[in-house]
């Protein structure tokens, strides 16, 4: 079906349509997602949210961009202003754990042979990511969560393709100097 | 032995996306030092964790979810189909609303427990209208 179809059909609130259409596009949306909460149920809820809300608000979808490039963009604002409300809910609780995530850090470093398992490797690196200044943050996981184009990707955050370009290259740069630190404590 | 001179573009390196001038200056460096080859092996890590997370399966049931929570929802008329001068209109009056019971509580009026929760169905309405205008908004935050 083209964007055009789709969006008659929302209109006209049939069925078939809003079911393709979710069929099409969630598994992209989950990619997303997951990459910013790293939890499946969260990141189920979050798509279902995503298709709601295009669902109730098509009637004022202008169609200034494609439908995909619109899902993607609540998609990307349902998981920050996730990530910001469980930031204010659990603030204390993840001081806790970072104190005691510093604590583990400091033991481990005397013990080269020691190597985590890959689900502590995994927590680590989603550490890393989610550390990154936002704007990075949402272009790198476009970019290797979706696979998608610098193109696609500077129409996804209404910015020049030379800033996404430069916006990736930064993510990846600084996610390498988290990761050294890591490895210089042989932690991944 | 430590590197003084690690090169910033592992993951590049790794992934594929350097010109070819920057990957054969890589490759030289990686050939002589160990101490990088070892960190770019494990760099590998970054590339297996990111493949687990894009493997996530939907639900079965995943459409049936969202009529689901679609028919849940209250039928509450939809905010972004009022105009912005409405919605600034209404917060503005509601604001003075909330200012002169404020003042009306002030004088002490005794409030009586049915007034007190229409009182507070009016705030909750004034912060979802903001809530709204705040997601309509929120993609200008992410080019600024
Ligand atoms: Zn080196």
């Amino acid at each position: 079906m083209t964007d055009l179809e789709y969006i008659e059909g929302l209109k006209k609130g049939d069925e078939t349509s809003f079911r393709n259409l979710v069929e099409e596009h969630q598994l992209k949306l989950l990619r997303l997602c997951n990459g910013f909460v790293h939890s499946r149920e969260d990141a189920l809820d979050l798509v279902q949210e995503v298709f709601i809300e295009v669902y109730r608000s098509i009637h004022s979808f202008r169609g200034d961009s494609g439908l995909s490039t619109w899902l993607y963009r609540v998609a990307v604002n349902k998981s920050l202003n996730f990530i910001r409300k469980q930031k204010r809910k659990t603030f204390s609780l993840s001081n806790n754990i970072d104190n005691a995530a510093k604590l583990d850090l400091r033991d481990e470093s005397g013990a080269p042979d020691v190597r985590m398992e890959q689900g502590q490797r995994d927590f680590l690196i989603q550490k890393a990511l989610d550390s990154l200044q936002e704007n990075q943050r949402i272009a790198f996981i476009l970019n290797k969560y979706d696979d998608l184009s610098y193109k696609e990707i500077s129409g996804i955050m209404d910015v020049s393709l030379s800033a996404v370009e430069s916006l990736i290259h930064r993510a990846k740069t600084n996610l390498q100097k988290k990761l050294y630190r890591f490895y210089k404590k042989n932690l991944i | 032995m430590q590197c003084k001179e690690i090169h910033n573009d592992y993951i590049g390196y790794l992934d594929g996306t350097l010109d070819a001038e920057t990957n054969s200056m890589i490759e030289e460096h990686l050939l002589s030092c160990n101490h990088c080859r070892d960190f770019v092996e494990r760099l590998k890590s970054l590339q297996v964790t990111i493949e687990r997370e894009k493997n996530i399966q939907t639900s079965e049931t995943f459409f049936e979810n969202i009529q689901d929570k679609l028919e849940h929802l209250p039928k509450s008329p939809d905010v972004k189909t009022y105009s912005l001068a409405f919605r600034i209109a209404a917060s503005v009056a509601l604001i003075m609303f909330g200012t002169w019971m404020g003042l009306w509580i002030g004088k002490g009026f005794h409030m009586n427990s049915s007034l007190s929760n229409d009182y507070k169905d009016e705030i909750y309405y004034l912060y979802d209208i903001q809530q709204g205008i705040v997601e309509n908004n929120m993609l200008s935050d992410l080019t600024e």
